[in-house]
């Protein structure tokens, strides 16, 4: 990563573009030996020395600009060190379920609601530079269930890992495997939770770093109804024990589904599975989180961001950045090359007058 | 120049050229420019010494005693000076100038024509017509001359030949000697030239530099052209270039040599830091030869 620490040093920069307007407008004031007639001299043909003539003055003019380049502070920040401290411990819960492919505009594509949905994580993990920060401090896990729930990434603080999981969590494509277990998924991430702070310790273990969880949470994101396993309402009261907020999106919205038929692809609209969104509302106002629901990508987004919002640890953790100093070589180059101008100037392209 | 430092300039070039024209070149002008002829003066008697072939028969035997008749040779000649001002003149490689040389020339030469008691004129140009000075005789002319090609400021810096032998041509009437001094860097006076030299006597002096026929090793040459003000850089370091000027440098003099002799018009090379004297001296000795 390259930054300029000092980037108004650049408006130095006029100065060697004062120097070649200066130049270029005294181009006809030069000193000259004064000559009886240039004609001869003209025509006596050109030297490659006379060809490179220009090249003293551009060698000092690289080295000017490198010099302004040098008072800008260019650095490269090579490592980030969090003071890791306080965090959220976050369990994403996603459908994965077949009603999960229905298609949704996106960015100006068409893409699936999981494939939505997992773009719009990564930028909640990762930050986008504009509505979302990212959350580098956070412990974040993500269950993924279809008819039975799964934990795709315990609940870490190394999230480089967690995009390639991601990635890997697919559409329930098998019958057998289809279906939405939002209770058996809520039990799975509350138990996770429950246990965050023994596998925190196991993970942090060698590294001897004092973090501790400030609360832990849960969203879930869902398209559907409760039709397996557990019901909603059982888990409730254990969120509720953990201390586990839930904070609820629910994704809908008429959409089209592509089906792999004996003549290729089709589109098919598809009928509005039901979303228990009673249920889902008494789940997030008990346990202390929010239901929203999700017809759009853009909402779906700012639902996300809502929720970055409220899950911030009050503490702003301290960053160190190591950051060399690059000047150095450029400092370095722009002496050599003045060096090299001053002899060819001596030397080589030594003019009269 | 201030008017003090301009006499004393016109004392030196006096007193630096009385000997070149007193002694050496003496004679040599006086014989290289001949009268119109010989003009009969007296008879008188004869008295031993005088050349027996100039004995009037004729009077001898009406008188019964040995007459001689006396001619002086007439010689009322006028020398015109047609000097190029121009901005080339002000370059010079030895402690003088083009144009410093031209006016020691011209002194030299003045006071050479004001010692035979011939009229000296004068013309200066550059582009144009600059100053029209015309001939007569006596010293006091020939150093207002002198003071003239010395001091004068040019107004134009350009070298228009052509105009300037036009002028002379329809200025002079009688049949004179014209010194052309320049550095010739006009181009296309041919025809003029040979208009005027069929009515007079012209004598084409070339002046110039040595280093307009060659330049040392020293690297990257920035020059400025004093006529044009236009700057030009030239590798003097390089030897293919030095060889391609100096070749440039010879061919130009060689096409104007060859042209003064196709118009039959005698020609004297000077370059700046000669000893002019001898090299008028060598010139007015073959001119006599040929002329004879």
């Amino acid at each position: 990563m390259l930054r300029f620490e000092s980037p108004w040093w650049f408006l130095a920069l006029i100065v060697p573009v004062c120097l070649w307007a200066w130049r270029w407008w005294r181009r006809r004031r030069k000193a000259g030996v004064r000559f009886s007639s240039v004609s001869n001299a003209k025509q006596a043909g050109r030297s490659w020395r006379q060809r490179l003539q220009w090249l003293p003055t551009a060698l000092g003019d690289v080295a000017l600009i490198l010099l302004v380049f040098c008072l800008a502070r260019p650095q490269a920040g090579n490592e980030r060190v969090h003071d890791i401290s306080e965090g959220i411990a976050i369990e994403m819960i996603v459908d994965r379920s077949g009603s999960m492919g229905q298609e949704l505009q996106y960015e100006g594509k068409e893409m699936t609601r999981l494939e939505v949905v997992k773009d719009v994580f990564q930028r909640f993990v990762y930050g986008d530079g504009k509505s979302l920060d990212g959350r580098p401090n956070d412990l974040i896990g993500i269950i993924s269930f279809a008819r039975y729930a799964e934990t795709a990434c315990p609940l870490t603080l190394s999230q480089k890992v967690l995009k390639t999981l991601v990635d890997k969590i697919d559409l329930a494509r098998d019958q057998s495997e289809d279906g939405t277990a939002i209770g058996e998924a809520l039990a799975l991430g509350i138990a996770r939770l429950h246990t965050a702070d023994e596998t925190l310790a196991k993970q942090l273990k060698k590294q001897k770093t004092d973090y501790h969880i400030k609360s832990k949470v849960i969203i879930l994101l869902t398209d559907g109804e409760n039709n397996v396993g557990r019901k909603v309402e059982s888990v409730i009261d254990l969120a509720v024990k953990c201390g586990v907020r839930v904070h609820v999106i629910g994704v809908s919205g008429n959409g089209m589904m592509v089906v792999q038929t004996p003549f290729g692809q089709k589109k098919l609209p598809v009928r509005q599975p039901q979303l228990d969104t009673r249920e889902l509302e008494a789940l997030a106002s008990k346990t202390g989180g929010t239901f929203q629901m999700a017809t759009s990508a853009e909402r779906l987004l700012e639902i996300y961001a809502d929720i970055d919002k409220m899950e911030r640890t009050q503490i702003e953790s301290i960053r160190f950045v190591d950051y060399k100093e690059l000047f150095q070589p450029l400092a370095l180059t722009a002496l050599g090359l003045v060096v090299l101008k001053l002899l060819l100037e001596a030397s080589l392209f030594r003019r009269l007058p | 120049m201030t008017p003090k430092e301009l006499a004393k300039k016109v004392r030196y070039i006096q007193i630096q050229t009385n000997r070149a024209v007193n002694d050496v070149l003496a004679g040599e002008y006086l014989s290289a420019f001949k009268g119109a002829g010989m003009e009969f003066e007296e008879v008188r008697e004869y008295q031993p010494g005088d050349e027996v072939r100039s004995i009037d028969w004729n009077v001898t035997a009406r008188q019964g005693r040995p007459y001689v008749k006396r001619f002086h040779e007439e010689r009322e000649l006028t020398v015109m000076f047609a000097v190029d001002m121009s901005g080339s003149g002000q370059f010079g490689s030895t402690n003088q100038t083009k144009n410093e040389l031209s006016a020691e020339l011209c002194a030299l030469l003045s006071f050479s024509a004001v010692k035979s008691n011939d009229k000296v004129g004068m013309l200066l140009f550059t582009d144009k017509i600059e100053r029209f000075i015309p001939p007569a005789k006596g010293v006091s002319h020939a150093l207002r001359l002198i003071r003239e090609v010395l001091a004068y400021q040019p107004e134009g810096t350009g070298t228009d030949i052509t105009a300037a032998l036009d002028y002379l041509g329809r200025v002079i009437r009688k049949k004179c000697v014209v010194f052309l001094i320049s550095d010739f860097q006009g181009e296309g006076f041919k025809k003029q030239l040979g208009v005027l030299s069929k009515r007079h006597d012209v004598i084409a002096v070339s002046v110039g530099d040595k280093l307009e026929l060659s330049l040392p090793d020293i690297g990257l040459l920035e020059l400025e052209d004093l006529e044009t003000g236009e700057l030009s850089t030239i590798d003097t370091g390089s030897k293919s270039v030095r060889r391609a000027y100096s070749l440039l440098g010879a061919e130009r003099s060689r096409q104007l040599q060859a042209m003064f002799r196709s118009l039959d018009v005698d020609q004297i090379d000077l370059q700046t830091g000669d000893d002019y004297a001898k090299k008028l001296v060598r010139f007015f000795r073959s001119r006599e030869r040929r002329h004879r």
